[in-house]
């Protein structure tokens, strides 16, 4: 038996206008998803857009729902019958792609940077050990797609990943911000619920980029 | 400076970057903060292409004992077989610490000891350097720098234009005037106008998928511009192939594993029939192990995977065999060889298959130290850029490369910009070829443009892979011809929002003339140097072939020259 994939098409949301399309991917050729599509894009249907970058493991912009799931197309092995959707709660342009753009705004306005320094040689520096766990973010926003308290453009909190992001900047020894304070103007508290946050690349979200905020 | 709601009317800036990988952002960023009104293009949101895939280690030259500029120099050209251009080695070789210093200004974190500082003790040295040079980053950080950059963006006044494509330059009387851009989002087609255009857009590796290591969008769209420009190209033919990626299964095909101080003191290379064509690789450069499998495989030694086998248990148990792996294994570049190959051959106890990938470009466009291409405003920083590696480059040296070259660019352009006026829009030039652009939507021709870019990635490899021969080559370029000519053919769907179609079409376009240059240069040079080999001219020729094969557009024609050294 070929495997089966079924692919949202169009362009989602209120005003949107969707339905699924269904492709063959002939058996034994492929291992994972990625390829799957691929071969779909490059047999069948070019018409089909689809993000993809480092073809394993690393970039994460092949982030999607995969069977109800947010996951990486180059780490979901390809099963019989797939149905591929948009990631949730995000905006969609068209087909499986997202709209990326809103969230380099998002870093300017929360300011995720470190200050300017005049560097004439390394800093001394030492990252502590919840650094190098959020340093495993891919910014898939898988942890969004999951996250369905939270929608953009609508949820008066931010999202899983913005939060992860200013927990980046608050263990980084060279911030000076006060990110605390930030995390909670910008609706920490919404998850002291504790509802698992799920990431594909192991960043324990939770314990590393909420639960210090809530004081936890 | 908050973002502007852009209309897309009337957008003049002082700097255009295209590309926002290190090289672009550094350059941006840089430039932004001289007070030069700056514009970055990205086809994908900014902080991807191969910097996001990157290891994230980087040279960090004059620490180690015994390493000072002219170690550095003396290495880099030896590694480049010579034909390196001087000054943009003597600029690495003397201000190559400083790559670290500007990424970290950024934002990234490199090792560190229990006390917070960069030792010796901490640098590794890898194939080709005389002595350990290289720092690492905790964990393969290339997805962090990615984020760091975006960061750095962040924090500056640059404007940032996400999934946009530079379709064209737009030149007059050799005089850059800007950039001819197409928004993926939303289909439009629109122009920037600039004091100086930078051009940042990396390698071409993605020219030979599955065969590379590189990500997708990197298939030479900068070559094409630079030439289509009048830009002076150089070493088109130096294409470096890291010796080791994997053969199998097709998913990983041509994803690296690693340079060849990764085998460590005791790994070898073994052939289909049992026996040992290689070993002590460590210090050898990526070309000449390339080579070795390239050839061994060409001669019909390989495996049934189309590789040879990669055997480190030699290593197992000794100290400096085990001190090799080390690094690797933090980088986190062998996890893939747990997860496909199995635990055993994770821990070196059992071998697996390599093969060589497209993994770099040397050559690209010939310029000088402030990265001033022969067109006037034209710039090139980072891998786009042609020289400094000679025919061959050295691990690590990547990574300075774009970050020293694009603060050194940066550093140019704020009296640059001073001395020169803002161009006067051409409206009728730009209207030609925003026409072009648009009527790729809806073209009711035959082929889909992704067929065409399939029909280059199968023939790079057979063409200027990493053993090359005169009928190959010629062959590949009237197949190249075939496929230009298949362009004027396209099928291609009609909507705005986010066409890939159009995408292909415009990056065939590209890899095309790419193509042409690549397997033109090779021809040229009848001998092998670097990571250039062909069958055909197997040895090293200084006497004839001491120097540099110098491209350049004449109507439709590829015209070179032969830039010998000592002139």
């Amino acid at each position: 038996m070929d495997h089966i994939l079924y692919i949202q098409r169009g362009i989602g949301g209120e005003d949107g206008d969707t339905r699924i399309q269904k492709y063959i991917v002939p058996r034994g050729k492929y291992q994972n998803v990625l390829e799957a599509l691929i071969h779909v894009y490059e047999n069948e249907d070019s018409t089909l857009a689809f993000r993809m970058g480092c073809r394993y493991k690393t970039c994460g912009l092949c982030a999607m729902d995969i069977n109800g799931t947010a996951r990486m197309a180059c780490l979901t092995k390809l099963s019989d019958e797939v149905i591929l959707k948009p990631l949730r709660n995000l905006p969609v342009i068209r087909d499986l792609l997202i709209n990326r753009r809103p969230f380099f705004q998002k870093l300017r306005e929360y300011r995720i940077f470190i200050p300017h320094r005049d560097l004439c040689e390394p800093e001394q520096l030492q990252v502590p050990e919840n650094y190098r766990q959020l340093a495993k973010c891919r910014e898939c926003f898988c942890c969004v797609s999951d996250y369905d308290a939270y929608k953009f453009g609508k949820s008066d909190f931010e999202s899983p990943y913005i939060f992860v992001k200013i927990a980046q900047a608050h263990y980084d020894p060279r911030n000076l911000i006060d990110r605390k304070e930030q995390a909670k103007k910008l609706g920490v508290e919404k998850y002291r619920q504790g509802a698992k946050i799920p990431c594909p690349f192991g960043v324990p979200i939770f314990e590393t980029a909420i639960a210090p905020f809530l004081g936890m | 400076m908050a973002l502007k709601e852009r209309t897309h009317e009337q957008l003049v800036y002082d700097v255009v970057c295209v590309g926002a990988g290190g090289a672009g952002v550094t350059v941006a960023v840089w430039a932004s903060n001289s007070g030069l009104s700056t514009a970055l293009l990205s086809k994908e949101p900014a902080g991807y292409g191969n910097t996001r895939m990157s290891g994230g280690s980087i040279v960090f030259p004059g620490i180690s004992e015994g390493d000072g500029k002219n170690t550095f120099y003396h290495d880099l050209m030896k590694g480049g077989e010579y034909i390196n251009q001087e000054e943009l080695v003597r600029i690495m070789a003397s201000h190559g610490a400083e790559g670290i210093l500007i990424l970290e200004e950024f934002g990234h974190a490199f090792f560190r000891d229990d006390k917070g500082m960069i030792t010796s003790d901490l640098l590794t040295k890898w194939g080709g350097h005389s002595c350990a040079r290289t720092i690492s980053s905790p964990g393969k950080m290339g997805s962090l720098i990615g984020q760091v950059l975006r960061g750095a963006l962040a924090r500056s006044e640059v404007d940032l234009f996400e999934d946009t494509v530079a379709c064209r330059l737009l030149v007059k009387d050799n005089r850059i005037e800007g950039v001819v851009c197409l928004d993926l989002v939303s289909g439009k087609v629109f122009p920037i106008y600039a004091k100086a255009v930078i051009l940042a857009t990396g390698g071409l590796g993605w020219m030979y998928y599955p065969r590379t290591s590189n990500f997708r969008t990197v298939c030479g769209d900068g070559f094409a511009l630079a030439f289509d420009a009048g830009c002076e190209m150089i070493d088109m033919e130096m294409v470096q192939f890291l010796p080791f990626s994997f053969t199998h299964p097709s998913f990983i095909q041509g994803i690296g594993v690693g340079d060849p101080m990764a085998a460590g003191p005791y790994g070898r290379l073994i052939n289909k029939d049992g026996e040992v064509v290689l070993e002590k690789m460590n210090v050898l450069t990526r070309a000449q192990v390339a080579k070795v499998i390239a050839l061994e495989i060409a001669k019909g030694k390989g495996t049934e995977h189309g590789g040879l086998i990669l055997d480190l248990r030699g290593n197992l148990g000794k100290e400096d065999g085990m001190k090799a792996r080390e690094p690797w294994v933090s980088m986190g570049l062998f996890d893939p060889v747990m997860e496909v190959h199995g635990i055993e051959a994770f821990r070196w106890e059992k071998p697996w298959d390599v093969a060589p990938t497209a993994h770099f470009m040397m050559g690209g466009v010939r310029v000088d130290g402030q990265g001033r291409s022969s067109v006037d405003g034209l710039f090139a920083v980072g891998e786009i850029r042609g020289g400094l590696h000679g025919a061959n480059r050295l691990g690590s040296v990547a990574l300075a490369e774009i970050f020293i070259s694009g603060k050194s660019t940066a550093d140019t352009l704020e009296s640059y910009c001073k001395k020169c006026k803002l161009p006067e829009p051409e409206e009728d030039t730009f209207k030609k070829e925003r026409d072009k652009v648009l009527s790729l939507f809806g073209r009711k021709g035959r082929i889909r443009p992704i067929l065409l870019k399939k029909g280059i990635h199968d023939l790079m490899w057979e063409t200027t892979g990493p053993v090359r021969e005169k009928m190959k080559m010629e062959d590949g370029l009237a197949k190249v011809d075939k496929i230009e000519s298949m362009l004027d053919d396209l099928n291609i769907s009609p909507f705005k929002e986010y066409n890939l179609e159009v995408l292909d079409a415009i990056e065939a376009e590209f890899m095309v003339k790419t193509a042409k240059m690549i397997t033109t240069s090779a021809l040229v040079r009848k001998e092998s140097r670097g990571a250039h080999t062909r069958l055909d001219f197997p040895d090293r020729d200084d006497q004839n072939w001491l120097g540099n094969i110098v491209l350049k557009q004449e109507g439709t024609q590829i015209r070179w020259h032969f830039l010998r050294k000592g002139n």
